[in-house]
């Protein structure tokens, strides 16, 4: 009597099962891929047209984050700076470097530098900076050791559920408003007691959508 | 049918919105059975589903190839240069100024990073008071329209050539030196009467090197009427403004004075600062409008007695009030005058004068005089000058000089021919073979000089013509050379406004489509070396011992936007010339229009002016104030003569549908739609200018019907003896007025809920107020059905939990007795808010998009009724209906009282549209904001790059599928807060006046008030307490956070 199955059918629940555990990664694989949230990549970081060095400027040299990035406390954006900025020091400073030759490009060209950005909230979240350094929270808080970094790096999910910690419990990140840009600030006992009353007067949107969104 | 008086029947009012909605004709309830249409698929689209799914597949297919990219890498392009001023993210205003016609407004422009996005009025310019109409508005929008001429072009053989610049260069510098030698014999200039001073000595130069070049000005709103019966009664050239604020008693004639003309900004202003009634104790300060017009206007629409007369009879309805004035009364001229025989010969013509409301007319005649010092009357341009000059000569004895209006010499631009001769000069010039070269600057007598006069026919027989304009239009398609020109907010200018306050005009940002201001090509012509337009305003004003010669005024004027002590003399004592006013009044009597010989008003579109405006969308999409056409022209034909020919114009199918007709009048015939207007005069019909353009661009182009074919060679806007014919045909005209209706009429007729006396509108007469004054507020108390214990106290039912507002809480409160329905706010809001337009099909199917309407109501005979315009924003609810139907949450109470839009979260089940009883819940039907300012098939997209720079980058731009609407400028709050904290303030206890929303910064008339409702010392917190103050359907009990005090009348006691 004839085999009602062909040998080769022995194989097909291996197959079966690697295809269905195959597809099923696909899917996981494509969804995490591709439809995951694109602005909480905590980890990304691009390569810059520039090999400028946070580390160098801000942590090495102490320059202050506002030197270049002078909107934060007026604006909405914090700012990159123009190339003139770099200029006011490199015109002296190691005018001949190689490292240098995009800004000074620039400067000869007037094209703008095409700064890769790293930090990207949602199109339809509307931050500010101003508001958030003008009650003391500091650039750690959102943007992490940037003193510490060669190139800058995303370290903090930037979604709605991280923003929304903070706004709920903001005493931990309130600081005097003259350390707002020290990288090296401890909160001492006694101002984070104030910290907490201070932040009792915050109000923070939390449930009101429009903070954020207009 | 009969017409019944309200009144009669009973005591309540009926609101009503058209003469079908008062009659509730069969097919009308049945139009109105649903809000929205049915079937969402539109042919415009094209992209069917089907397709859609065809597409989705394939975007899966390349998503699986690795085509997308995970993170897409957005780059951050710092200045090279940061210029000083700007901080990014931070707007500049800069001040400028805007000529409009004889008028100039200042205005100050927002500019984000080098970028203008919007126009507001600038304060300290006294044409504006920081307030600005829909015009000026919608400008910014005009800089960035894709159908602007990009490039010079030349005719060759027939066809358009595009060339450039240093073609244009080439030709220019050898045909004027030709010209020259002989003395520009045959150099012909057509322009506006630009009130640019830079402008005037430019034309000085030109003489010096074209001794014998002939300039015309022409503008077909020109004030040609109102100029001759100004010098007609002064015996001299002169200015005449109105000082509304001062009048207690206003009588305009044929006259807009709210809404047309120069300085119709401060007349809006000054009307309603003397309707602002907060208390009965207020009310003997009101003032009183008498209109007695033709056409349905603006005006009319805010007057407390309106009589409707046709043009005609206007003169003799002037005479009769005189006679009744100066005879039954003993009005005297004051000692300057002279009498010069104005009783004896008002006197004289007794017997044959036609006989007016007897009644009306005393009671009119002595309200004015009671009022003297106070009253004033005012005469449109339509009429003839003697009629002007009439009325000035009652004003004078009225003794009005000084404080209802005032005389001022013509500053700078002294014009005493008239505009439509000009024309009618230039084209006889043309056709006797005169004109070798005529420049024509930022004018367009192709389109709209008068039919009769045939100027685009004429034109060709000039040897060269050469058209500076923003478009290639009709006239720059025919001219030899068409220029592009530089739009206002892209070059320097200077102008003078009506009173003669001067202002230089600077650019925003560099020209877009390297366009030459009209200075320029001016410059050029006269053979000027530096022709920059900096240099050239410059020289006007800073050259020798010019005003602005040091750098530190100079500097001032740019900042303030206004030259200081540039205000023109006032005429000193001016005395009438009553004999050559007696001398002319045999010219008044007119005949009255009869079936067979009708007589036509045309007007001026509200929105688009002459037609110039024609391809602005906001403003195609700007419901016209009186009948709320869109995308369109109609006639405009009175209830009871479309009654008596049994015109079949009426709402069906929920869209209007206009019986077309063929108007014949002065050897042309026009073909359009009737639109029924209630008030209109019997046999008096109505057109609107500025429709019908043939080369405006994308969005205007075949727009309406063009009406200019009709006029007559002297440009006259009233003619008599046309004649009509019904064509027993439709044709659908866009209108909003019977949409977004919210009186319950389906629910009515389903008995669903009992929406008996469910009216959103509430008017009320002085003398009811004085009887009643709680009559409006009394309408706030809800039923106790609708009330529950809460603790020990009566409550009204919440949906929700109980909101507590422990900062700032917002409110809104709009004045319906000073707000006049200009639509100044929603051209205001379409511009903060990065509103899109939808197009006429989309408008026809309820799908437009404002999220600010003015809706306007009747009440009264539809022979004669009383309008009622009601700006309707969001309510931002209480106990919002719509929030508590989302099923995803994207539409919440925020903890300041506003009903917020989360639009990432929205995903359109359009149940909160639904459920709002006020329909102000707008839905993206398309993905109307990426195809930029008309709704075009998606392959057409590339029109929204440069509008897209117009976008508020502070707003959202909202996707398809979404739900929209008025979130009270929240942009706007939350800088104004973030503002209090980088000033170290408390966000959470704003001063009042931090926050104004766009439409109460706009509102000419102030009627719209915001602010804290906590702060009890803010002004929208102590007009509330008043009595005047309701909700609307409140009923509802869904609690509006906006609320309006009631509309008000002033009638005479007399007439009541």
């Amino acid at each position: 009597m004839a085999q009602i199955f062909p040998k080769w059918t022995n194989k097909l629940p291996v197959v079966l099962l690697c295809v269905i555990l195959g597809g099923a990664s696909f899917v996981v694989f494509v969804f995490w891929y591709w439809f995951s949230p694109k602005n909480l990549e905590v980890g990304y970081q691009p390569i810059q047209p520039v090999h400028y060095s946070h580390k160098l400027h801000a942590g090495d040299l102490g320059i202050d984050c506002r030197y270049c990035h002078t909107g934060v406390e007026v604006s909405a954006v914090a700012g990159v700076p123009p190339t003139e900025r770099c200029m006011n020091c490199h015109t002296q400073v190691k005018p001949n470097s190689l490292k240098l030759e995009p800004v000074m490009e620039s400067w000869r060209t007037g094209m703008p530098i095409h700064w890769v950005r790293v930090h990207k909230v949602a199109d339809y979240a509307y931050f500010d900076h101003s508001a958030h350094i003008s009650v003391g929270v500091g650039c750690i808080s959102c943007h992490g050791r940037v003193d510490q970094m060669e190139r800058v790096r995303v370290v903090e999910p930037l979604s709605m559920g991280w923003c929304l910690d903070c706004h709920r419990n903001p005493a931990p990140h309130l600081r005097p408003l003259d350390q707002v840009t020290n990288m090296e600030y401890k909160p001492t006992e006694e101002w984070r007691q104030i910290a907490k009353l201070k932040a009792a007067t915050l109000h923070p949107p939390v449930e009101s959508c429009s903070g954020c969104h207009r | 049918m009969t017409h019944e008086h309200p009144h009669q029947k009973d005591e309540k009012l009926t609101y009503w919105r058209s003469v079908d909605n008062l009659h509730r004709t069969e097919t009308y309830i049945k139009s109105i059975e649903s809000e929205f249409e049915g079937g969402q698929q539109s042919e415009i689209s094209g992209l069917q589903r089907r397709s859609m799914l065809k597409l989705m597949g394939a975007s899966m297919a390349f998503a699986g190839m690795g085509v997308a990219c995970r993170r897409p890498e957005a780059k951050i392009l710092p200045y090279t240069k940061q210029p000083e001023d700007i901080v990014p993210g931070k707007p500049n205003y800069y001040a400028t100024v805007i000529a409009d016609g004889l008028d100039a407004v200042g205005v100050l422009v927002e500019s984000h990073e080098g970028r203008p996005t919007k126009i507001e009025g600038n304060p300290d310019h006294h044409g504006s008071l920081g307030k600005a109409d829909m015009a000026m508005q919608a400008s910014v929008l005009e800089l960035y329209d894709p159908d602007r001429s990009v490039t010079p072009t030349q005719a060759f053989k027939g066809q358009r050539m595009p060339s450039n610049w240093i073609e244009w260069d080439m030709f220019a510098e050898e045909h004027f030196a030709k010209l020259a030698e002989r003395d520009g014999e045959g150099l012909y200039f057509l322009t506006t009467r630009t009130p640019s001073p830079t402008h005037l000595r430019l034309e000085k130069e030109l003489k010096k090197r074209f001794a014998k070049a002939v300039f015309f000005a022409y503008d077909p709103l020109a004030l040609d009427n109102t100029q001759a019966g100004a010098a007609l009664a002064f015996g001299r050239p002169a200015r005449v403004h109105y000082h509304l604020e001062q009048a207690q008693v206003i009588l305009t004639l044929q006259a807009d004075p709210l809404m047309t003309g120069p300085e119709h900004l401060l007349h809006a202003s000054g009307f309603a600062e003397r309707r602002r009634v907060y208390d009965t104790s207020d009310v003997s300060k009101m003032n009183r409008l008498y209109a007695v017009e033709a056409a349905c206007t603006v005006t009319g629409s805010n007057a407390d007695h309106r009589f409707r007369l046709s043009a005609a009879q206007t003169g003799d309805f002037l005479r009769a009030l005189a006679r009744e004035l100066f005879g039954v009364l003993g009005l005297t001229l004051p000692v300057c005058c002279k009498d010069g025989g104005i009783k004896a010969a008002l006197l004289d013509q007794v017997a044959s004068a036609p006989a007016f409301d007897k009644k009306f007319i005393a009671a009119l005649a002595k309200d004015l005089k009671a009022n003297m010092g106070h009253s004033v009357i005012i005469v449109g341009e339509n009429q003839a000058p003697a009629v002007h000059a009439l009325a000035h000569v009652i004003n004078m004895a009225l003794g009005g000089e000084g404080s209802t209006f005032s005389l001022t010499e013509p500053s700078m631009v002294v014009c005493t021919e008239r505009s439509a001769d000009q024309c009618r000069d230039l084209v006889k010039s043309l056709n006797d073979g005169k004109v070798d070269t005529l420049v024509m600057l930022d004018v367009n007598p192709a389109y709209n000089a008068p039919g009769a006069l045939g100027f685009a026919k004429a034109l060709a027989k000039a040897k060269t013509s050469i058209h500076v304009g923003l478009y290639e239009d009709e006239t720059g398609r025919v001219a030899s050379w068409h220029l592009p020109m530089a739009h206002f907010l892209e070059t320097w200018s200077d102008a003078v406004s009506y009173k003669g306050v001067a202002s230089i005009g600077q650019p925003l940002i560099a020209p877009l489509h390297a366009g030459r201001s009209t200075l320029e090509v001016l410059a050029q012509i006269a053979g000027i070396a530096d022709r920059k337009p900096h240099a050239l305003v410059q020289t006007t004003w800073r050259q020798g011992s010019g005003v602005l010669a040091a750098e530190k005024t100079w500097r001032k004027a740019l900042h303030e936007g206004v030259i200081p002590g540039s205000l023109s003399a006032k005429v000193a004592s001016p005395k009438v010339d009553t004999p050559a006013v007696v001398k002319a009044l045999s010219s008044l009597a007119g005949k009255a229009p009869t079936a067979q010989a009708l007589e036509v008003v045309v007007m001026p579109s509200y929105t688009l002016r002459d037609g110039r405006l024609a391809n602005l969308s906001w403003l195609q999409e700007m419901p016209d104030p009186v009948t709320k056409i869109v995308w369109a022209n109609a006639m405009w034909i009175g209830p009871a003569f479309a009654k008596k020919i049994g015109l079949t114009s009426g709402l069906d199918k929920r869209k209007y549908m206009g019986e077309l007709v063929e108007l014949s009048a002065n050897g042309v015939t026009l073909q359009m739609p009737a639109y029924v207007v209630p008030g209109l005069p019997d046999y008096s019909v109505t057109l609107v200018l500025g429709y019908g353009r043939t080369a405006s661009g994308v969005v205007g182009n075949g727009v309406g019907v063009d009406v200019y074919p009709m006029l007559p060679a002297d440009g006259a806007k009233v003619f008599q003896g046309a004649t009509l014919k019904r064509l027993n045909t439709r044709q659908a005209v866009p209108t909003t007025q019977e949409q977004f209706a919210m009186n319950g009429e389906v629910l009515q007729e389903t008995n669903v809920l009992s929406m008996q006396g469910r009216d959103p509108a509430t008017l009320m007469t002085t003398q009811e107020y004085v009887r009643h004054p709680n009559a409006a507020s009394a309408k706030n108390d809800l039923k106790p059905d609708l009330m529950q214990k809460q603790g020990s106290e009566l409550e009204p039912i919440q949906m929700t939990k109980s909101w507590e507002y422990t900062g700032n809480k917002w409110g809104m409160l709009i004045d319906l007795a000073s707000c006049i329905g200009c639509n100044a706010c929603v051209t205001a809001c379409v511009a903060e808010n990065n509103i899109p337009v939808v197009g006429p099909e989309q408008v026809m199917r309820g799908r437009m998009l404002h999220w600010l309407r003015v809706d306007s109501y009747k009440v009264g005979p539809v022979e004669e009724p009383r309008t009622i315009l009601q700006p309707v924003p969001c309510m931002h609810c209480e106990n919002a209906p719509c929030e508590s139907v989302c099923p995803v949450a994207a539409t919440s109470h925020d903890k300041e009282g506003l009903n917020v839009m989360t639009y990432n979260r929205c995903v359109g089940t359009r149940y909160c549209g639904n459920n709002c009883p006020y329909k102000v819940r707008r839905f993206n039907y398309f993905d109307f904001s990426n195809s930029g300012d008309i709704y075009v098939a998606p392959e057409k997209k590339e029109r929204r790059k440069l509008l897209q720079m117009q976008y508020n980058p502070d707003v959202t731009v909202r996707y398809r599928g979404v739900m929209e609407k008025c979130t009270y400028c929240t942009q706007r709050i939350q800088e104004a807060k973030i503002e209090a904290l980088r000033q170290k303030q408390d966000p959470n206890a704003l001063p009042d006046g931090a926050v104004t929303p766009a439409c109460a910064q706009t509102c000419p008339t102030q009627a719209i008030v915001f602010g804290n409702l906590n702060d009890p010392t803010s002004k929208v917190s102590k007009l509330k307490q008043g009595n005047r103050n309701y909700t609307m359907l409140n009923e509802l009990n869904v609690r509006p956070r906006t609320s309006y005090l009631s509309r008000l009348f002033n009638p005479n006691p007399e007439l009541v």
